[in-house]
């Protein structure tokens, strides 16, 4: 019956031709092409990605701080001292962008050398762990100031060498410097400049506030440029939170079953039950309005859905063969929970996270537009709450709506985008 | 293969016995007693064959060696599972781990699902040998190649990065027993490892499994519903019906001279070709035909 037919075995390739070039295919990588195919991703896409670069490279679109300053002292590059100045940027999220901002230049060309041999994942992994090590270095004590130990961040200096020192210079002065094309600061209050149009001139520079300023007198265009980060850093961090939270229980929940399934999801209905943003409102109201904390409270009531959606994707994947042979390979529960089944239960995961983003993003402008976020924070929903406040102003709300908006629309463009092409009947 | 099978009358010392096994699923609204009391033995190096119909506990029997059942349901009421001196349901977590693939390997029946989608298969067989060898990243890649070419997969050097949808169902399931060969087990468990193949590249899997048994000189627990696939590859069969074995003993006594009525008809009701019938036979007409016939006699 069974004959020795081992000598030729069947060749596996799909494509007969093409067995001397293998290139392995990731399924994330298959599915990664697709959606560069479509239409609606490749506008989220772009429009995120337009949103990173001017959120990250705020500061060299607005600020009062030179980018070269040429005197007879030599040259000096102020702007680049300035991004680690703790008076110039308060946040954390700040800090976070500004080393964003300077490595991502060598990031994107050690992507580019490196490209063809690592894998997309572990690039993206490798470089957020470099910007998040250096942020985290940078409020390290590591600097030696005097005869106690400071962070890298904590300058505390006065902004030198802005525009406003350099129109008070005597005349007769030989000094040169470029600035940025807004030299205005997000924060700071402009004399004389209280609810200005759009074009009007800030009478001390006599440059454009080309979007006008709010009632505190700043120029709303770098607010909205500084807003970006916010919207931007609460987006990732509040739905990561959420992610986080969500991955573990819904994992323990679907992989373990029994008692400890019985449990973690009678947990997860008790979250569904509380309408949620009367539940952030009420958290946000009784703590102090910080932005950080705003995120966090986001994310930690936001973790039920995600739960409920892993906790059943777990469940569809642990039945599975593969599951079986890892644990009769004799893989450890947290390992098979994780490296294997997980991966393979990433595909919804990536969809929700998508349109978590922007839930987030729409609930942090509803907190602020109700008044109940970060005054010190210059974010889009803090301008909305300006505009509700002065109708009258209509640039108020234009042009952060708008923003806000784009960004929303963006993000459900791509999740849509990514359903299609993480499904897996669609075709390649 | 004969002079195998008689030799297990001598005294060897068996690899794995089961010594009265029970098997019960324990469900909130009923118990379901899968496997009833089996006891049988594998030698070194022997090949035994599990056979039976579905739901006849073949499978949970042979997943009970490696504890792969979820406990709960399912409960072991009675009986032991020896490996050497060791009872495996005593086993704790640690030890159980360390038999799981560094002892006894184990090839599922769907080559199709039994792979991890998102991982290349060079990368699960190196994780069985991550976790049982003491060997460097770039000894287990050399493994890895050497145990991909040892299972008759063709270019080596790539395939261990591919990834299991750019490989057909043959040979995913040849990735699959190089994975449960990695470390060398004493004893490996193939739960129909050809059934969801078709049949050349099960003659091919199985001869690659007749192939390895002899040269690696391991124990073979293989399932399996196919009495041809036994007839060529077993040197001992036990025969299971509702979750008790019916019959055991050398491939060819069984073959020759079966004494149980199941078996009988087992055997009787293989299809041939060159013998006409208007329906296929099942064994309880054999054994009805059997009932009927045996208080005359």
């Amino acid at each position: 019956m069974v004959e020795p037919a081992l000598n030729a075995p069947e060749t596996a390739s799909a494509k007969p031709g093409s067995t001397a070039t293998l290139e392995a295919a990731s399924p994330m990588r298959l599915a990664l092409l697709r959606l560069a195919r479509t239409g609606g991703a490749r506008f989220g896409i772009a429009v995120l990605a337009l949103l990173l670069l001017l959120g990250t490279y705020a500061p060299f679109i607005s600020s009062e701080v030179a980018y070269v300053w040429h005197d007879e002292h030599g040259w000096r590059y102020p702007l680049f001292t300035d991004l680690f100045n703790r008076w110039s940027y308060t946040k954390r999220h700040d800090l976070l962008f500004n080393v964003l901002a300077l490595e991502a230049p060598f990031l994107v060309v050690a992507c580019l050398v490196l490209g063809r041999r690592m894998k997309i994942g572990r690039l993206i992994a490798w470089s957020s762990a470099i910007v998040i090590l250096s942020w985290i270095a940078c409020m390290l004590p590591l600097r030696k100031q005097g005869d106690d130990w400071r962070s890298f961040w904590d300058k505390r200096a006065q902004a030198h060498a802005t525009i406003q020192d350099y129109q008070a210079l005597p005349p007769d002065t030989h000094a040169w410097a470029v600035f940025p094309p807004i030299p205005h600061r997000f924060d700071a209050t402009y004399v004389g400049a209280v609810l200005a149009a759009p074009l009007d001139r800030n009478q001390e520079t006599g440059h454009r506030f080309w979007l006008g300023t709010d009632t505190g007198g700043k120029d709303v265009l770098s607010q909205m440029l500084f807003g970006a980060r916010i919207s931007l850093t609460i987006g990732f961090v509040a739905s990561g939170l959420s992610l986080l939270i969500g991955t573990l229980i819904g994992g323990v929940s679907g992989y373990f079953g029994g008692w400890v399934d019985m449990i973690l999801q009678r947990i997860v209905e008790i979250m569904m039950c509380f309408p949620t943003f009367l539940l952030i409102l009420t958290v946000v109201a009784m703590l102090d309005r910080d932005i950080f904390k705003i995120m966090m409270v986001i994310g930690l009531t936001g973790w039920a859905g995600t739960a409920r959606l892993v906790r059943g994707e777990f469940l569809a994947q642990s039945v599975r063969d593969y599951v079986a042979a890892g644990e009769s390979m004799g893989l450890s529960r947290w390992r098979i929970m994780f490296r294997h089944i997980l991966p393979n239960a990433l595909t919804p995961l990536i969809i929700t996270a998508t349109f978590g983003i922007a839930g987030a993003v729409l609930s942090e402008s509803g907190l602020s537009f109700l008044g109940l976020g970060d005054p010190t924070a210059p974010s889009w929903g803090g301008l909305l709450e300006q505009g509700r406040e002065n109708i009258r102003y209509g640039w108020l709300i234009y042009a952060p709506g708008l923003a806000v908006f784009l960004l929303v629309t963006a993000l459900n463009l791509l999740g849509n985008g990514l359903r299609e092409a993480l499904d897996p009947k669609s075709t390649t | 293969m004969s002079a195998n099978a008689s030799g297990s009358g001598t005294a060897v010392k068996p690899l794995l016995r089961f010594d009265d096994l029970r098997v019960t699923f324990r469900m909130r609204e009923r118990t379901l007693d899968a496997v009833k009391g089996l006891s049988f033995a594998i030698e070194p190096g022997q090949v035994v064959a599990l056979v039976g119909e579905s739901g006849s506990g073949k499978s949970v029997s042979a997943m009970s060696i490696l504890r792969l059942l979820q406990e709960p349901p399912a409960t072991y009421p009675g009986g032991h599972i020896w490996w050497n001196d060791e009872d495996v349901l005593k086993m704790d977590a640690r030890r159980l781990r360390r038999l799981r693939g560094g002892e006894v390997g184990m090839v599922f029946q769907e080559p199709m699902t039994s792979l991890n989608p998102t991982w290349t298969c060079g990368d699960q067989v190196d994780e069985a040998l991550a976790l049982h060898t003491d060997l460097g990243a770039d000894a287990r890649r050399e493994r890895v190649i050497e145990l991909f070419r040892l299972v008759g997969i063709p270019q080596p050097e790539s395939r261990i990065d591919s990834y299991p949808h750019e490989m057909s169902g043959g040979m995913r399931q040849r990735v699959c027993i190089s994975m449960a060969l990695a470390c060398s087990p004493r004893l490996l468990i193939a739960d129909e490892p050809t059934t969801a193949l078709d049949v050349t590249i099960q003659a091919q899997i199985l001869e690659l499994i007749k192939r390895l048994q002899k040269d690696q000189g391991m124990a073979v627990l293989f399932i399996t519903h196919d009495l041809g696939v036994v007839a060529e590859l077993a040197d001992r069969v036990v025969l299971m019906r509702n979750g008790e074995k019916v019959e055991e003993g050398p491939v060819a006594e069984i073959f020759a001279n079966p004494q149980h009525p199941y078996t009988k008809g087992l055997l009787a009701c293989r299809p041939r070709l060159g013998v006409k019938r208007d329906r296929l036979p099942t064994v309880e007409d054999f054994m009805k035909a059997e009932a009927a016939k045996s208080p005359e006699a």
